[in-house]
């Protein structure tokens, strides 16, 4: 683990040293004006609750600057330490990022900060500084940029007559910098470093009879958790202030203002057990009678106010110069009082009050003492610095003695070695100078080409002005032409607009068309489903038609066998009759001629005889008659079944025997189309020989 | 300004008042806060604290008998009287008003928590 420091204010590096006595795992190092050097183990995060420094730094070099030291000499002796530690430097970037909670693989954005004092103090130096030191850690900054306004990182180096250190600032800002205050009057860390001198506890309650901003009252209330505390001041604009802080730092409800006098008593006796207050010196009461008479009654009010066994931090002006009162006229002003208040019985003192003053007052001189001892160790550092620095002036004295003589010598070598150049030297003017007549001659030679070359110029600058003035007419025609164009253009636009707005026009048409378009879509739409329908109701008619037509078929058919059967046996039996009567009248015949005479019969036998054979032929030619026709009737029949069949098996629509003449009813059927008309369906059928045609179609 | 403040404001710095305490107070604006409760501190503050002086006070702004009139025994574990005297002492904030000296009337005005004790040169 690297080494620490931190920067402290003037004077309180004693509080510094004692807040980190404490820290556990931690080891002092050195203390010197300004800083404080330590090591720490263990967990980092305690340093950032520091309350009395100003700045932490991961530590990365700090050693004594050699006495003898030159100004020439001074870059090499820094590249040679700087180089010499920088290998620990990476070590450091690590110690920083782990406290600065950086993530380690990030980019980190650093600057330089250097502080050059004492005898390195010149601008040269600090440029040489600078730029040394950038270079040095630049090797070790892979992942670093420059940044000289926003760094993350802040390489701070201090070079003074003693020593050189460079640190890794931990925090971008400082650790006295505290958030929760707006106004600052008196420091953080002063005001810390007042709360530590009194040993002051939460338990406390607390007065500051002039606390203007009440910086130290919210220190006491933030830091040491104090629950009550009471500031006074005079200055309404100072209270504003105050309030301001209070509010910011939520501190109000701990703290009290009240406007007031700090020299009057206007609270209860005996009451705090603490009283902080920064003595306004040197600002508003500059006047050494004013002090001492403002301090005289501050010390005599507090006294009043504070409690048996209390503790007064008072800050005062570090040196009693300029008529301010040091710290001792302070402490012998509270013993004044204590000498004059112990005989005084009104202030009910008893022992123990006076032994608890006299403790509070030997609290006081430890107090001060313990400033005093901090001083007296500032003063020997100090000291210490000065000693080191006259040992140096003097080994710097002997030093250049020897340097002197050795020199003295090495002069006297050189002015010999000086006159032999000096004659070569004077060789070497003679030349030269013949060189120079040359060499004028030369310039002269070339004034004369200046001149011509002047003059070539001055004609080509006629030349471009022509040019010039050429370009700027064609400028100002190309001009017009432009102005024309734009012209052109607008009534180009214009047009455009007028096209747009036809095309607007137009557009709307096509759209309302498109309307008109899709209603007659519809239309047909609506007629072709109409269409539809007829032609199912058509082939529904059609049906029902064939189905008729073929039961009007089947009757004619049948009625016509009826009658074709019952003419026939009408027939027959006419026949039948007719030859049955032809057969009795012959037979009646024969009687009688058998009876008249059997000769007759005899001689009429014959007659008869062949009278019967005539008529025997006649039957047969009856009967052959007969035959015929009831072959031909058979014929008959059979054409006309014939017929029947032929129009049945070809489907169509009527049909007729070839006897009957029949008239099929008429077939009306219900037609309509689009305009609900109605067509009338009718057909005749005549004859056997057309029975495919349709007779006829009118309207009804 | 708190009551545990005014608990310790006299008026004593006024020329022929002796005493000067406790301080009456006409309040026009009242504010209650919320702080964090410390029964430790409030113990030690009872200790401190004019209990009377207190109750007048709290009278004044008219929280009568709210607080009781003496200090109870044992009161360092009775968290309820050290809640009532918390609230008391640390919560309850004159804004606005005048505090006034029992023997001269002489008003302190209280503007935006911040009582004025300021007296005339002819007062002291």
């Amino acid at each position: 683990m690297p080494d620490f420091f931190c920067t402290v204010g003037f004077g309180l590096d004693y509080f510094a040293v004692k807040e980190l006595q404490v820290l556990p795992l931690t080891t002092l190092q050195q203390t010197l004006v300004g800083k404080v050097f330590f090591h720490k183990e263990g967990s980092l995060d305690s340093l950032l609750v520091l309350k009395t420094v100003e700045r932490l730094f991961v530590k990365v070099v700090h050693v004594e600057v050699e006495p003898n030291i030159q100004d020439s000499l001074l870059e090499d002796w820094l590249t040679c330490k700087l180089s010499h530690t920088s290998k620990f430097f990476s070590d450091c970037l690590l110690t920083w990022k782990e406290i600065a909670n950086i993530n380690s693989d990030c980019a980190v954005k650093f600057r330089i900060n250097s502080r050059l004092s004492g005898g390195f103090r010149k601008a040269s130096n600090f440029q040489c500084v600078s730029s040394l030191v950038g270079s040095v850690f630049m090797q070790h900054l892979d992942s670093c940029v420059i940044d000289v306004r926003d760094p993350d990182l802040e390489i701070f180096l201090h070079l003074n007559d003693s020593f050189l250190t460079v640190g890794l600032q931990v925090t971008k800002k400082p650790l006295s910098h505290r958030s929760y205050l707006n106004h600052i009057l008196v420091r953080s860390t002063v005001c810390v470093a007042m709360c530590m001198a009194v040993d002051l506890s939460s338990k406390d309650v607390i007065l500051d009879p002039m606390c203007g901003a009440a910086t130290i009252l919210v220190e006491a209330i933030k830091q040491f958790n104090c629950k009550a505390a009471v500031g006074v001041d005079c200055d309404p604009l100072q209270l504003k202030l105050a309030q301001d802080n209070l509010s910011t730092s939520l501190a109000f409800r701990h703290v009290d203002l009240i406007c007031g006098d700090s020299s009057s008593i206007i609270f209860k006796d005996q009451w705090f057990d603490v009283v902080l207050c920064d003595v306004p010196f040197g600002r508003k009461f500059g006047e050494f009678k004013e002090i001492q008479r403002l301090l005289t009654s501050i010390v005599k009010s507090v006294d009043i106010v504070l409690k048996p066994g209390g503790r007064v931090g008072i800050l005062i002006s570090e040196n009693g110069n300029q008529g301010e009162l040091s710290l001792i006229e302070i402490v012998e002003s509270f013993n004044k009082l204590d000498g004059r208040r112990t005989p005084e019985p009104s202030s009910s003192a008893s022992v123990a009050i006076a032994l608890d003053e006299e403790k509070n007052r030997r609290q006081e001189c430890e107090k001060v003492i313990q400033q005093l001892y901090a001083e007296i160790s500032e003063l020997k550092q100090e000291n210490a610095v000065a000693k080191a620095g006259i040992q140096r002036k003097d080994s710097l004295l002997m030093q250049a003695q020897q340097q002197w003589k050795t020199l003295k010598i090495d002069w006297e070598q050189r002015l010999e070695l000086v006159k032999d150049e000096k004659d070569r030297l004077s060789t070497t003017v003679t030349r030269l100078e013949g060189q120079l007549q040359i060499s004028i001659a030369e310039a002269r030679k070339s004034c004369a080409e200046l001149q011509t070359v002047t003059r070539q110029k001055d004609e080509m600058l006629h030349n471009l002005q022509e040019e010039n003035s050429r370009l700027k007419e064609k400028y100002e025609q190309s001009q017009s032409q432009l102005r024309q164009i734009m012209v052109e253009f607008d009534d180009n636009k214009k047009e455009l607009k007028r096209n747009e707005m036809k095309m607007d026009e137009l557009k709307r048409d096509n759209h309302k068309l498109k309307g008109q378009i899709e209603d007659l879509k519809r239309e047909k739409n609506k007629l072709m489903a109409e269409l539809e329908l007829l032609q199912q109701q058509f082939e529904s008619s059609q049906e029902q038609n064939e189905a008729y037509c073929r039961a009007r078929i089947q009757e004619a058919t049948q009625s016509a066998e009826e009658e074709a059967n019952r003419r026939l046996q009408i027939w027959q039996h006419e026949v039948d009759s007719k030859m049955s009567h032809l057969i009795t009248t012959l037979e009646q015949q024969l009687g009688i001629l058998k009876a008249k005479s059997l000769a007759e019969a005899e001689a009429k036998e014959a007659r008869h005889q062949e009278e019967v054979q005539k008529l025997k032929q006649e039957i047969k030619h009856h009967k052959k008659e007969h035959q015929d026709l009831t072959r031909k009737m058979r014929e008959l029949a059979e054409a006309q079944w014939n017929t029947i069949n032929r129009i049945t098996s070809s489907g169509t629509r009527q049909a007729a025997s070839s006897f009957v003449s029949s008239e099929i009813s008429d077939a009306t059927l219900p037609v309509s189309n689009g305009q609900d008309e109605f067509l009338h369906f009718h057909s005749k059928r005549h004859g056997p020989k057309d029975p495919n045609e349709p007779s006829s179609r009118r309207k009804k | 300004m708190k009551l545990l403040t005014h608990n310790i404001l006299t008026s004593k710095c006024l020329k022929g008042v002796t005493v000067g305490y406790p301080l009456g107070i006409v309040a026009k604006e009242v504010k209650v806060n919320e702080v964090d409760f410390n029964p430790e501190f409030i113990s030690r503050m009872i200790q401190k604290v004019d209990w009377p002086a207190l109750c007048k006070a709290a009278e004044n702004l008219g929280h009568t008998d709210e607080l009781p009139q003496t200090v109870v025994d044992d009161y360092e574990n009775n968290e309820e009287f050290l809640k009532k005297a918390h609230h008391f002492l640390m919560e309850i904030e004159v804004m606005n008003g005048d505090l006034i000296c029992p023997e001269t009337g002489r008003k302190f005005p209280v503007t935006d928590g911040i009582p004025n004790m300021l007296a005339n040169e002819d007062e002291v």
